[in-house]
């Protein structure tokens, strides 16, 4: 029997207040439970995704994309979009932030859309096209400021840039840029929005990962890789497929995949652009991978100065997570991946792929000798692929559309497309997709925009790369590889006839000295030497035998350092000696042909032309021109002048002279 | 039980040992290579650079560090080649340019080696400013320290992890790690023991001056 407790009875009777009479009733009432959220994994379904995207890609409204990656940000693509999305437009337009076209040298860039599927690009877009463009994006017909307009081939349909076609030019460069491009796996860029996945669905993406989670075993999307004969991107060239092999047939089974987004080299941008612009090709890559090898853990190696590319990046795992494409049971399968970034503490040593597992082991930044190779022996001693962003983002295209497809382009030892960062003395710079194995001049002269005589070397691959003269040459691995360069991770800077050789290989020098990690003699205490030396020329120092000796240093340096970065840093001091040796001796003598090295020049004032406008007196800083009675009524005294150029830039009608004599006092010394 | 291979240097077959590293194993076998980074109970590091040697793969001649490397069956080494000699004598001007040392001993050693590549040298090591530095002094971080990394490496070892290696590049500097605690650091002296420079002469703390934003 259930005996409840005695209490005797209230003897009074207290008024009780209301307020606290209801108080005291609900807290006697007993707490209901608060509705518990079952977590069941509600399986999202690819094509939900995809018409999700559908509706947002090919609105009924005008969509406007405004450029955002890095690039459009510094041109001033905020002030456009905080101006246009500001605007109350009635629900007859959306603006979108999507990243980088790839056309650098255009941006800010705006894309509208109109409902039926005409695309009208607006680039340099200032305040003054702005007005064009709400005017467009309303449905009225353009009137100028206008550079292209495009349709969609089948409207409605849009999985890259290769589904658009011009219909209308008006500025020529435009055409130019894109037409000997190849964009496979850089299509995307600055169509999609790069934080909304269900655009990236509607474009053909995650389609290769349900292909290869459900039609294919890892062996035979490895044998796919394989017979694809893609090679890393990241510089060495080492074929993925075989790479993928070492990993998945070792005997541990603990694995890990590490994409390696840590890109240092000076005039290289690709994996930015991708990771700003299309992160989720990154990811879908890197999840294929994973599971081509059976890894459990992926991890994400991005430089910590590319801030945006990992906010982009955490966003798209983030919402990956969300719809089941990453976690546990990814898509529904019994696979299961977790992916993590790891952001480097900026040193390029770090993007070493031994240095960069040392970090990631939260030791110093330092490479260890291979082998063992990461692929047998990696992070915690566990097998280790690293792949490189740009090699990750060709994997979906492969899975999709076969091993066969890829070779379409490409020379047969080389198969693919790889992205170029063009810069320097070219009028069109940007990133761009071309097969490998094009010509250089069409790289530098159809899409860069350069003459063949105003561009007199090409800097290829970074500071490991090397500089070797402006000829026609095939733009692949081995190719390259002859010319005395390196493919790198293909930067690709020109320069122009300007540019003192000496100087640029002085300066590579010098970034290198400031990125070696010190551990090695030869690399630590050589370069600097090397560079002293190089110094020495390029302010008329020098003396006979220097260039023996810069020889000398510079084989000791490649054949004793301990890895690859010390071995190629003295690639561009190689290959300019070798190429451009007659520079050399010019600096030994005092002339610098290129008139750069501000010691070794003379600025001249030729008076024949001269209509006494007295600009170059007014604009030097430092009083250098001074103005005289008689024959000579303006000189340049050597003493005062710094060299700056200014009274070159100002003369209107091309008086001044800039002029590098051998040294006579030498001559006479001697 | 040791393992052995056997082994060609310098066109003699040797027989070494096999786990452990080559520099070790080498003078065992009574092949005494130059080295001011190494210490037997310590792991290698290739920091000096001098204990080069140039080993066949592939059809050529590759230089390599012995202390990285193990030995293989088969190999074939040479310890005293021309290029070998050069490039050692190469590398010992560049840790003289981080001078002047403490030990007398280490400057000599240096110009030892200098001097068996160039025969000029041999004769008069009493003017290793002259021959080395030209006249003028390059400008180091430390002077005296040749970074070779055996304090770190000592100090991780006994258990006290107080030295680290701090900047990179030219401004690579050993820095101490100054704890709660200074007591503890200081009285061991083992990086004093086994410094090859001398530059470690007295109390650590006065000799790393951490200056880890310069």
């Amino acid at each position: 029997m259930n005996m409840k407790e005695f209490r005797p009875p209230a003897r009074h009777k207290y008024q009780v207040p209301a307020s606290v009479r209801e108080e005291i009733e609900r807290k006697k009432k007993p707490v209901e439970n608060p509705y518990k959220l079952l977590d069941f994994d509600v399986q999202i379904s690819l094509r939900s995704l995809v018409e999700e995207g559908r509706l947002s890609l090919f609105p009924n409204t005008s969509r406007i994309s405004v450029g955002m990656g890095t690039c459009g940000r510094v041109a001033g693509a905020q002030v456009i979009a905080r101006n246009l999305s500001e605007r109350n437009w009635e629900n007859r337009a959306r603006v979108i932030s999507v990243g980088c076209l790839g056309a650098c040298y255009a941006e800010p860039l705006v894309d509208i859309r109109t409902p039926e599927g005409k695309h009208y690009f607006y680039g340099l877009v200032d305040r003054g096209s702005l007005w064009q463009i709400i005017k467009t994006a309303l449905g009225e017909p353009p009137s100028h400021n206008l550079w292209a307009v495009a349709r969609e081939r089948q409207t409605g349909v849009l999985r890259g840039i290769h589904d658009l076609e011009l219909i209308k030019l008006e500025n020529t460069s435009f055409r130019d840029f894109f037409h000997p491009q190849v964009r496979r796996i850089s299509g995307r860029c600055g169509l999609v929005d790069p934080q909304n996945i269900n655009e990236y669905a509607a474009m053909d993406g995650y389609q290769a990962l349900e292909k290869a989670l459900f039609k294919l075993k890892p062996r035979r999307v490895i044998d796919m890789v394989a017979n694809s004969g893609l090679r890393g991107r990241g510089g060495a060239g080492f074929s993925t497929g075989e790479k993928w092999d070492i990993v998945s047939t070792n005997s541990d089974p603990v694995r890990f995949v590490v994409a390696n987004a840590d890109e240092g080299d000076p005039g290289a941008y690709m994996d930015r652009a991708l990771l700003e612009s299309d992160p989720h090709g990154v990811l879908e890559g890197l999840i294929i991978a994973a599971y081509a090898v059976g890894a459990s853990r992926g991890y994400i190696f991005v430089r910590h100065e590319y801030q945006l590319a990992v906010q982009t990046l955490r966003q798209a795992i983030s919402s990956a997570h969300r719809v089941g494409f990453l976690g546990r049971n990814i898509m529904g399968s019994s696979y299961t991946l977790e992916i993590s970034i790891v952001e480097s503490a900026g040193a390029f040593v770090c993007g070493e792929e031994t240095s960069m597992l040392q970090v990631m082991e939260n030791n110093r930044g330092e490479p260890r000798r291979r082998p063992p190779y990461p692929a047998a022996q990696g992070l915690h001693g566990h097998p280790t692929l690293i792949n490189n962003v740009e090699t990750l983002a060709n994997i979906p295209w492969i899975v999709l559309n076969g091993a066969e497809a890829f070779r379409d382009f490409g020379t047969g030892k080389s198969p693919g497309t790889k992205i170029f960062c063009l810069a320097g003395d070219v009028e069109r710079m940007g990133f761009i997709e071309v097969p490998l194995g094009i010509s250089s001049s069409i790289l530098v002269g159809e899409i860069g925009g350069a003459t063949e005589e105003s561009v007199k070397a090409l800097h290829i691959g970074g500071p490991s790369g090397g500089i070797v003269p402006y000829n026609e040459f095939s733009l692949d691995y081995e190719s390259v590889a002859a010319t005395g360069a390196i493919m790198g991770s293909g930067g690709l800077v020109a320069l122009g006839h300007n540019r003192c050789i000496v100087d640029i290989a002085r300066h590579m020098i010098n970034f290198m000295v400031k990125e070696s990690c010190g551990k090695c003699l030869f690399c630590r205490d050589g370069l600097p030497e090397l560079e002293a030396h190089l110094l020495d020329l390029c302010i008329g120092k020098a003396e006979e035998g220097i260039l023996e000796e810069i020889e000398d240093l510079s084989q000791a340096i490649a054949d004793s350092a301990l890895c690859g970065l010390g071995q190629t840093a003295v690639n561009p001091v190689l290959t300019t000696l070798k190429d451009f040796y007659a520079d050399y001796q010019a600096h030994i003598k005092g002339r610098c042909p290129a008139v750069n090295c501000k010691p070794l020049i003379d600025f001249e004032i030729n008076l024949t032309s001269c209509r006494d406008c007295r600009a170059c007196y007014l604009v030097c800083p430092s009083g250098a021109v001074k103005m005289r009675s008689g024959q000579d009524r303006y000189i340049v005294d050597q003493q005062l002048c710094t060299k700056c150029w200014a009274c070159y830039e100002t003369c209107p009608f091309d008086c001044i002279k800039i002029t590098s004599e051998e040294f006579m006092w030498r001559n006479s010394y001697e | 039980m040791e393992e052995f291979v056997r082994i060609v240097v310098d066109d003699q077959s040797k027989r070494v040992r096999r786990n452990i590293s080559l520099l070790q194993a080498l003078k065992d076998a009574n092949i005494v290579l130059p080295s001011m980074c190494y210490n037997a109970k310590l792991e290698p590091y290739g920091s000096c650079g001098l204990c080069i040697i140039e080993a066949y793969k592939d059809g050529v001649w590759r230089v390599q560090h012995a202390c990285l490397l193990t030995g293989q069956e088969g190999m074939e080494i040479r310890t005293r080649s021309e290029r070998i000699l050069k490039l050692r004598a190469r590398a010992a001007r560049l840790l003289l340019k981080r001078g002047p040392f403490l030990k007398p001993e280490a400057e000599g050693f240096l110009i030892s080696l200098i001097g068996q590549a160039e025969k000029s040298c041999e004769s008069y090591p009493d003017n290793a400013d002259l021959i080395v530095y030209g006249g003028k002094r390059p400008n180091v971080v430390n002077p005296g320290c040749v970074l070779c990394g055996l304090c770190v490496r000592i100090c991780r070892k006994i258990g006290k992890n107080r030295l680290v290696f701090l900047g990179r590049g030219k401004n690579l500097r050993v820095g101490l790690v100054e704890g709660n605690h200074l007591d503890n650091c200081g009285r061991c002296r083992a990086c004093r023991r086994v410094c090859p420079t001398g530059f470690i002469n007295n109390s650590v703390i006065k000799v790393f001056t951490a200056k880890l934003y310069k």
